[in-house]
């Protein structure tokens, strides 16, 4: 009777024990997707406002209304990179619109005044590093832009301004597919090679703007790489050395359509060997031939990389791809402010 | 017993849940849009005051309720803003100096024998249907002849008032002209129909919106086409010729159709064209535009004094337009005077 009791727990205890190995096996492959999630997805910053704020409704029933305005930003790309030391810049700001300044004249952007007529806050005060490894969700912060409406000069009943959050920010794409090399890809002999020469479809990497596609030819004397990207985040591209027009400035030009839809070229590599200089078709910006353009969302590039005498026999290497480029997204609520008299 | 019991609970919650029912959704105080409409001023003559049939030199009461159904006030604190005037034919019928009666010397006081002048308080948050008041007058009938059995008889009553039109709505300064700019806006200009009134006789029905440009300032300037109409049953007087119409003094042609007209955008006033000619209340430094209306309608063309920026971005700010005007009609009751017999 006791020897059948001693049966029964040990079983108990081994199957608790399979228990505790199966949750944990699973847990650890829960670890690797997100580690790969690290360096997928097809957004940089996403804006969104928090809920009741603004609200959708304001009762204007003193002499000074506030108009609070709350937005999460979230870094869903892999950029800026915290082991590469990148930083966003000056230029990269989330600046607010769509209200009438005379009505709405003074701003507080994160408790301090703004002192602007359409208030921006720079992102590089904000904890927005890119998705990695560490930080698999990427950086998240928040804004708060508070306004102030003098009721005395609202003389409706009903205002409803549209109010329009704009993100403007540098973002980069890096993409590394492997290809392969093959000196002789239509030989007559039946050797046994270590790859094929093939297009290579590519998902995102974490970034609004992405490379979707390689394909590969073998001419004479080089190796030709087409190289296709897309901007797949649902904003705006804009060139990088523009995005300085993106937020409204005092004198400034405003954007205009022939800086939209341009990528910068930062580098091709094959191997360790940039073939950068030998890409094709370029947009010139400002002097600079480094620019590639989208038509319809959509654009490609052809580099070309020597062949080598050396090279006799077949095998896979990296290609990088490095894009820079300005983007834009924007959200926008309605708030009906409703002019109740007092008094 | 317990089926009993199990019957009248169902009841009770039968009477519960029909209650609950009853409340039905209210429309917050805060929610009511009391600047809708055509109403103006309305008065009813209640029934059997005057009777359809009445016998001769007997005294009968006209009682007339007056109901301010539109959103201005008639008259305020200080002064009366209308004046009803009735009408007789003297040979059938009499008005002695104190035939009129009302419930408050406040709202009413008769001017003459045949008028008395109101005011009356329009639509508001607080008073959703505006004020009522009724005011009565004693009337005599004359006798009709030896020649007569009965004779017909029309009791005429005339109102005539100041009153006024506000529109206020929001407006899109879009000065991104021809859609040239890339990215989402905060909204796009676009004509805006108003087809249920603004609670007042003389309607806005539309308003179409332009941005003309400055390119040589840089600038564009909004101009606004605004289309009147008067909706209502009665006629459009000038403004403060309200007395002089109900005097029963003949009027030329120039006292009609005529209303003047003013527009703020984000409450700064705009140069409104073409107008019948201008005139000044220089006690309250005011210039009143005047516009005539032809067969009951009229557009007019208001331009911003000083031009917008066109490198701001598109937004939306409040349009004002004020109309402000006279209004009459005239209310009849046709009554038979019956000879009364005596054998």
């Amino acid at each position: 009777m006791h020897y059948k009791n001693n049966k029964k727990v040990v079983l108990l205890l081994a199957f608790l024990l399979l228990i505790v190995i199966l949750a944990g096996c699973k847990n650890s492959q829960t670890k690797g997707a997100k580690s790969e999630q690290a360096f997928t997805g097809t957004q940089g910053l996403v804006v969104n406002f928090l809920p009741n704020n603004p609200p959708d409704k304001l009762i204007a029933d003193s002499n000074q209304v506030e108009i609070p305005i709350l937005i999460e930003v979230r870094n869903r790309g892999t950029y800026p990179a915290p082991d590469k030391s990148e930083r966003w810049s000056e230029n990269d700001v989330i600046f607010l619109s769509g209200f009438d300044p005379k009505l709405i004249p003074n701003w507080r952007v994160d408790n301090k005044d703004s002192g602007e007529e359409n208030p921006k806050i720079s992102l590089s005060l904000k904890s927005l590093e890119g998705k990695n490894i560490l930080n698999p969700e990427g950086g998240y912060d928040s804004a708060e832009f508070v306004g102030s409406l003098d009721i005395s000069n609202l003389k409706i009943d009903r205002y409803k301004p549209s109010f329009l959050v704009t993100a403007c920010y540098n973002y980069v794409t890096r993409a590394t597919p492997t290809v392969c090399i093959d000196p002789n890809p239509f030989s007559l002999t039946k050797e046994k090679k270590i790859c094929d020469v093939k297009a290579v479809s590519l998902t995102n990497q974490g970034a609004p703007v992405a490379v979707t596609r390689i394909e590969e030819e073998i001419l004479r004397n080089s190796f030709n790489f087409k190289i296709y990207f897309k901007n797949v985040g649902g904003g705006d591209v804009i060139a990088v050395d523009k995005l300085n027009r993106c937020a409204p400035a005092p004198s400034s030009e405003k954007l205009d359509r022939k800086d939209i839809d341009l990528v910068k070229i930062v580098d091709v590599k094959l191997s360790d060997e940039s073939i950068k200089d030998s890409c094709k078709p370029v947009a010139e910006v400002d002097g600079s031939r480094d620019y590639a353009r989208l038509f319809n969302n959509e654009g490609f590039i052809v580099c070309s990389a020597p062949k080598r005498e050396e090279i006799k026999t077949a095998f896979t290497t990296p290609l990088s791809v490095e894009l820079l480029y300005g983007y834009r997204n924007s959200i926008s609520k309605t708030v009906e402010i409703i002019n109740v008299p007092t008094g | 017993m317990q089926k009993k019991h199990l019957i009248a609970v169902l009841f009770v919650l039968l009477i519960m849940t029909s209650c609950k029912g009853g409340s039905g959704t209210q429309t917050p105080i805060s929610e009511l849009d009391i600047r809708k409409g055509f109403d103006g001023l309305s008065v009813e003559l209640l029934k059997n005051a005057p009777p359809d049939k009445i016998f001769e030199d007997t005294p009968f009461p006209l009682i007339m309720r007056l109901q301010n159904k539109g959103a201005r006030d008639v008259g305020n604190d200080n002064a009366f803003g209308g004046i009803l005037s009735v009408g007789v034919e003297r040979d059938y019928i009499t008005m002695s100096e104190d035939s009129f009666r009302y419930l408050e010397d406040k709202v009413a006081m008769a001017t003459d024998r045949q008028s008395v002048s109101f005011k009356i308080k329009g639509k508001s948050i607080l008073s959703p249907r505006g004020e009522q008041e009724l005011v009565e007058a004693n009337l005599k009938t004359k006798r009709i002849g030896a020649q007569s059995e009965s004779r017909k008889s029309n009791v005429l009553v005339t109102a005539c008032y100041d009153y006024g039109t506000k529109l206020g709505t929001d407006i899109c300064v879009d000065t991104d002209i021809y859609g040239l700019r890339p990215g989402q806006k905060a909204c796009k200009a676009q004509d805006l129909n108003f087809a249920n009134g603004q609670g007042a006789p003389v309607a806005i029905t539309k308003i179409e919106t332009r941005m003309l440009p400055d390119v040589d300032n840089n600038i564009v300037k909004p101009q606004f086409m605004i289309y009147i109409e008067n909706k209502g049953n009665g006629e459009v007087i000038k403004p403060g010729s309200f007395p002089l119409v109900c005097s029963g003094q003949p009027l030329g042609f120039k006292e009609f159709n005529l209303l003047s007209v003013k527009g703020f955008l984000s409450e700064d006033e705009l140069d409104c064209t073409p107008t019948r000619g201008t005139e000044v209340d220089e006690a309250a430094d005011i210039a009143f535009n005047y516009i005539k209306l032809k067969d009951k309608k009229s557009v007019i063309r208001c331009t911003a004094k000083e031009g917008i920026d066109r490198n701001k971005d598109a937004y939306i700010a409040p349009l004002r337009v004020e109309l402000d005007y006279g209004y009459t009609f005239t209310v009849s009751k046709e009554m038979t005077i019956e000879k009364a017999l005596r054998y």
